[in-house]
């Protein structure tokens, strides 16, 4: 069991918002969240739920406006990153907390050479000349298994592979020694062959540097391989959070249940769906925001929203069924 | 066995690139390189492969948006390969296509209804009520009502609208569909309903389907055969049983163990193949894959490999199996 003081950040009561012309909407509603030093935290959900929004806001890459932070706190160490100057918080990325995008194209800028961007994140962070930024480039690219790193320093973004860019990517967003890595869908724009080399290093790099990452993906495939501890959200909420092994042989919440059950080549015969489509965040349903897709739904789904309450050692779930059950 | 729906033969498809703004330095890139398939009635093809490869170009040339520069496509006993016009518009009628990203493939100016009934104006099938209604009863099958023929395609989600892309494929009543990537913009979730609509068509309709896809979970969960590619051309086939059980082909054996299996007791290696997938403007000689291969020897690098029968309907273009 791993003690509070392993905790590296903590997400509490996180709502965020956006102003549309239709009106607010409210794309994270009171979420909490906590990942410990050295763990894989995947982040699952389907499109519009939310997890790459919560990803950004910890990092305050949500534009304001449209983006309106309604509340919450996120605390890091010991400070409220919703609290620090512009300035501190530009300190802080990449340095201590760095990100990961799912679209490495589109990831750098096309005008400079690949050595070019990586010095200048290198030399933004750490005192170095040119020479050293460039050796200290080489080695970072020689960790995520780039053939030929000095070639590589010297080549422009669209002259590299989405895989070759990915890693570029991963080397320096791991340039700095961060303690917590937010990868968002990093793989998701990969071809399946490339992906498994990604994750594979990904997974390394986290267990050699005891680095904490928060893994951003919609495929329950990748959680199920790489991840530690699975958190997953439904229209802006956290609706379960377990250990994977846990997640996986006994989902507590009907929609993972569903989620898991709809992944084809499970079983053979009739796929399981889950009916109707994600709700709209501008007028999310009343009570259980999942109830109207729910098989399980009641009265009471519809009325009232469920906590997320712990229904056994390090599994938590909002559900009022799964509550009832293990009569919490 | 009865004459299948549709045959190709040696297709190859080239396309000029331009080495440079200027137009000079022409290179070739070969996109399809001698590929042969077929589909029986009823039946649904799986197509594999990773970006690039050529899938999408394949299913193209069936239908015949792109024209092949040789080889044969023999489609209910017809030569369809150098069709146009008219002939090529009848043709039409009895094959569809449904693509990957319903945002970009339905007219955002046109109402569904129109949509709809453009293949059977173009078809020239039906006119007046009669086509009204056989819209409305094409909408009707893939879960959409009345109500939805005004409408545009902005109204609608990502998974309703591929139900409108299907509606369309469906409307002139064709024997088979080339269904190119039809889930990979959706939601699990959604992608599962659509996966199971597919499947009640198909059965009602006795249709056809080539099912191209990267994802192969779910070509596994869908197709009877499947048929992998790896830059351009077709390394193996089978029925999917045989090929997701015991793969021959170096390639296909590391792309179903690249999959991440939704299982965290079975924690695999992923990594199994280094390297990316060659340029297809610079093809490697001899097998394709033998720059990446783990069991490439040195004939892999100076022929191309024959296609080699190893079980009943189970071939495979590989030297390992001469």
């Amino acid at each position: 069991m791993t003690g509070p003081t392993n905790t590296i950040l903590q997400v509490k009561d996180l709502s965020v918002g956006f102003e549309t012309h239709q009106g607010p909407a409210h794309v994270l509603d009171r979420v909490s969240l906590a990942v410990q030093k050295g763990e894989i935290l995947g982040l699952v959900g389907e499109s519009g739920c939310g997890k790459s929004v919560l990803a950004r806001s910890i990092l305050r890459l949500i534009p304001s406006p449209p983006g309106v932070l309604l509340g919450g706190q996120i605390l890091f160490g010991d400070q409220d990153l919703l609290k620090l100057s512009e300035k501190s918080m530009r300190a802080l990325r990449g340095q201590q907390i760095s990100m990961i995008f799912q679209e490495p194209m589109t990831s750098l800028n096309p005008v400079f050479t690949i050595g070019h961007q990586m010095r200048e994140v290198v030399r933004t962070h750490k005192p170095m000349t040119k020479a050293q930024a460039n050796a200290f480039c080489c080695s970072m690219l020689a960790t995520v298994r780039l053939p030929d790193p000095a070639n590589v320093l010297q080549r422009y973004p669209h002259e590299l592979s989405g895989g070759m860019l990915q890693r570029v990517m991963i080397a320096l967003a791991l340039a700095c020694n961060p303690a917590l890595l937010l990868a968002d869908e990093p793989t998701t724009a990969l071809d399946v062959t490339v992906q498994g080399q990604i994750l594979a290093i990904l997974s390394e790099l986290a267990t050699a540097q005891n680095l904490a990452v928060i893994f951003v993906t919609h495929d329950m495939g990748v959680v199920a391989q790489l991840c530690h501890r699975v958190a997953v959200m439904y229209a802006g909420q956290l609706v379960e959070e377990a250990l994977v092994h846990d997640l996986f042989a006994q989902p507590a919440h009907p929609y993972t249940q569903g989620l898991i059950a709809s992944i084809p080549g499970q079983t053979p015969g009739q796929l399981q769906t889950i009916p109707g489509s994600v709700p709209s965040a501008l007028q999310p349903p009343s009570g259980c925001r999942f109830h109207p897709r729910c098989p399980k739904s009641t009265v009471h789904c519809t009325l009232h929203t469920p906590q997320l309450l712990t229904v056994a050692d390090q599994h938590k779930v909002a559900c009022h069924q799964a509550h009832n059950r293990a009569s919490v | 066995m009865t004459a299948p729906l549709l045959t190709l033969d040696k297709v190859c498809k080239r396309f000029l690139v331009r080495k440079n703004f200027f137009g000079s330095g022409r290179r070739w890139l070969t996109a399809v390189d001698q590929v042969s398939l077929v589909v029986h009635q009823g039946e649904t093809l799986g197509l594999v492969g990773e970006s690039g490869c050529g899938k999408s170009t394949v299913g193209n040339l069936i239908v015949r948006l792109l024209a092949p520069d040789s080889g044969e496509i023999i489609f209910d006993g017809r030569n369809i390969s150098t069709l146009s016009g008219q002939a090529l518009r009848a043709a039409r009628a009895k094959m569809q296509i449904v693509f990957q990203d319903p945002y970009s493939s339905l007219d955002p100016r046109m109402s569904v209804g129109a949509i709809v009934a453009l293949p059977l104006r173009v078809a020239g099938l039906y006119q007046g009520t009669l086509l009204r209604e056989r819209v409305i009863s094409a909408l009707a099958e893939v879960g959409l009502g009345e109500d939805s023929l005004e409408r545009y395609p902005h109204e609608f989600s990502g998974g309703q609208r591929q139900r409108i892309a299907l509606a369309r494929a469906l409307a002139v009543q064709p024997a088979f569909v080339v269904l190119d990537e039809p889930t990979s913009a959706l939601d699990v979730s959604v992608q599962a309903q659509i996966l199971q609509l597919m499947a009640e068509l198909q059965a009602r309709h006795g249709l056809a389907y080539l099912f191209i896809s990267h994802n192969l979970n779910v070509v596994r969960h869908v197709s009877q055969r499947t048929a992998v590619m790896y830059l351009g051309a077709v390394v193996e086939t089978g029925s999917t049983e045989d090929l997701f059980t015991s793969p021959a082909h170096p390639y296909t054996q590391a792309l179903l163990a690249s999959v991440p299996v939704a299982d965290p007791r079975q924690r695999q290696n992923l990594a199994r193949l280094k390297g990316d997938v060659p340029s297809p403007l610079d093809l490697p000689p001899g097998c394709g894959f033998h720059p990446r291969c783990p069991l490439a020897f040195d004939l892999c690098t100076k022929e191309a490999p024959q296609w080699v029968r190893i079980a009943p309907g189970h071939e495979v273009a590989c030297h390992l199996h001469q």
